[in-house]
């Protein structure tokens, strides 16, 4: 049982640490370079811009909606549940409750925890086999892209499982499937700052970088 | 730095130039990537081109949105070995002019021009493409004192 | 592997060029292929894979990857795509969830090119233009200054009164055109000398270099010549105390 009890307290550390500090250093690199090699950013910086641009894109009020309607509107339910779930799942409020933090916050219903999960998974399915049989995105596709939609799922189907018990049937997964769960979800909060994922918060640089440079020009994009 | 196209923009809203007669004509306008979506004048392009028509349509996504005409980005001045491309690429501009059933397309732009003439050859659009310039010429008033008296007798 | 290209020189080209923007959205392109039909190369060639913009750029991010190991068919190749399947347009910046600015990175790939000697003829013959004359066409400044003059007899047949003011000092704005202008659609000039007489418009052009506003040489990513250009206009609109540099349609 040592290695649960690794996975379990040190890992988890691990993975929040790299997860945190990897994060702080992919924003900080990217402020440090742009105040040197992009100064344009701030010669015509404006927060209007700024926020214009990072609302009208965390909002569905954007032109990609009408423009791709199926595709953005289930990448915006995917991220909702992707974001919500985790955080908002009882038994990982319980957790924190549990933990030297004592954090505590209200925790949403199981049964919704159960349903946004399985719609995250049906629409990360979708995202794969889009990903395999449109010819555009599979040219434009690295082996990263398909990977990393992968990581991302499992812990969540990792989760479903481990709440409801569905291949409890098979010894391994009934002895281990906490395990997998915790170790799905760790290898993800590791590869975030590494790899596209970190687009969770380079998200507001980048769209903060183009609204002050459409902005310059007269317009919030 | 000011475009052209706001300063006879600002003649026209201002009073400076007074449009004696519209085209009747159906109008269109082009929304050149450097003027409207790197220039920031998309509202006072198509301002000037409806000051200057009876009966102006606007094309899909007109505006900041429009699609490049794909004679831009030094597409024109390479020459012939780009040709080929730039007629092709621009079949989405034929078809978006061609919606819009103008016969007269303003296009405040020397690449943007010199290209949707090629294209209306190529898909045989059967429109003019004039600079804004030329319009104002045409449909502006002249004061008294400037027409020439000798001409009149 | 061709001995003509030296990969140090690649990166050392592209190294103080890379800026903090570049890194990141190579970094966080999705390939979500949002931007594949905001492209109008893509929509005319039958929604061919190979134009969409996020594609097109995969050729920085191999370039910095390989740290500049690439042959000369390689860059052709990349010439093909940056020449010949995009016109920097932006449009589909404007569509990108992150914003990413493909053009920019584009118009990079096209600096690198140039620096390794591969730039379109059409584009080469207009720098030499510039750099030679001041303007696109290679129009000697007498020839210029001619034009314009015939320009003003021509309009003051029809409008009376009608000047063409050259060199006026303390003018409100300074007028630049498309060389093209004097040489092919003298017509344009009589018809904004028209509009600006009857505007009561206080213009002028220039007689040196500087009065036309073409840059081909950004299209190539010649920065020495497009920033000679720019310069020459704002020398002139300096010497000349205007408040505004106009450009044509």
């Amino acid at each position: 049982m040592d290695f649960f009890l690794f996975v379990e307290g040190p890992l988890l550390w691990i993975a929040f640490l790299v997860f945190i500090i990897g994060s702080i250093i992919r924003v900080s690199m990217f402020v440090f370079v742009s105040t040197k090699k992009d100064k344009i950013i701030y010669q015509h910086f404006s927060w209007k811009y700024l926020f214009s641009t990072i609302i009208r894109w965390l909002l569905p009020l954007n032109k990609d909606i009408p423009k791709n309607p199926i595709f953005t509107i289930l990448a915006y339910i995917f991220h909702i549940c992707l974001i919500v779930v985790p955080i908002w799942y009882a038994g990982h409020i319980t957790l924190w409750e549990e933990s030297r933090f004592e954090w505590s916050w209200t925790a949403m219903p199981d049964e919704l925890a159960d349903w946004m999960t399985l719609i995250f998974l049906g629409i990360a399915i979708f995202f794969l086999l889009r990903r395999i049989f449109s010819a555009d995105i599979r040219l434009i596709s690295t082996f990263s892209d398909y990977f990393l939609i992968i990581i991302t799922a499992l812990p969540f189907l990792t989760g479903y499982f481990l709440t409801n018990g569905t291949l409890d049937s098979i010894t391994f997964f009934s002895d281990n499937i906490q395990l997998i769960h915790m170790l799905s979800g760790e290898l993800m909060l590791i590869l975030i700052p590494f790899t596209k994922l970190s687009h969770y918060i380079l998200f507001f640089f980048s769209r903060g970088a183009s609204g002050i440079e459409f902005g310059r020009r007269g317009y919030s994009i | 730095m000011i475009h052209s196209v706001e300063l006879f923009h600002d003649y026209i809203r201002d009073g400076r130039i007074k449009i004696k007669e519209k085209i009747k004509e159906p109008t269109t306008v082009q929304d050149p990537c450097n003027v409207v979506r790197s220039g920031g004048l998309a509202e006072k392009n198509q301002r000037l081109a409806q000051y200057l028509s009876e009966d102006f349509r606007p094309m899909k996504y007109q505006g900041n949105y429009n699609y490049c005409c794909a004679g831009g980005g030094g597409a024109m001045p390479i020459g012939g070995e780009m040709k080929k491309h730039r007629l092709k690429g621009g079949k989405v501009k034929a078809e978006q002019i061609r919606e819009t059933g103008a016969k007269i397309v303003f296009v405040p732009c020397h690449n943007c021009i010199d290209q949707i003439r090629d294209l209306s050859k190529e898909y045989d659009l059967g429109i003019k493409a004039i600079h804004f310039k030329e319009a104002i010429t045409e449909c502006m008033e002249i004061p008294e004192e400037m027409i020439p008296k000798d001409d009149e007798s | 592997m061709s001995e003509e290209i030296k990969p140090n020189e690649i990166v050392d080209f592209l190294k103080p060029r890379v800026g903090a923007r570049f890194k990141m959205w190579l970094g966080i392109c999705a390939h979500c292929g949002l931007c594949a039909n905001t492209c109008h190369y893509y929509t005319a060639n039958e929604k061919d894979p190979k134009m969409i913009p996020s594609y097109k750029i995969r050729f920085l991010k191999e370039i910095l990857k390989k740290k500049g190991n690439v042959d000369k068919d390689y860059l052709q190749k990349v010439y093909e795509t940056v020449y010949y399947e995009c016109n920097m347009c932006r449009r589909c910046t404007l569509y990108c969830p992150f914003g990413i600015d493909i053009a920019l990175m584009i118009s990079l790939l096209r600096a690198l090119l140039f620096s390794q000697g591969m730039a379109p003829e059409g584009l080469v013959k207009a720098i030499e233009n510039y750099k030679e004359s001041g303007n696109q066409m290679a129009v000697s400044d007498e020839d210029w200054v001619e034009t314009v003059k015939w320009c003003e007899e021509e309009m003051a047949e029809e409008l009376v009164g009608l000047e063409i003011p050259i060199d006026k000092k303390g003018a409100k704005i300074l007028y630049t055109v498309n060389a093209r202008e004097p040489m092919f659609y003298p017509q344009d000039m009589m018809e904004v000398a028209k509009i600006f007489y009857v505007a009561g418009e206080d213009y002028t052009y220039c007689s040196k270099p500087g009065w036309d506003d073409t840059n081909l040489s950004m299209f190539c990513g010649d920065l020495k010549t497009s920033k000679m250009i720019v310069e020459n206009t704002f020398k002139r609109a300096k010497e000349l105390e205007v408040q505004q540099v106009a450009i044509t349609e």
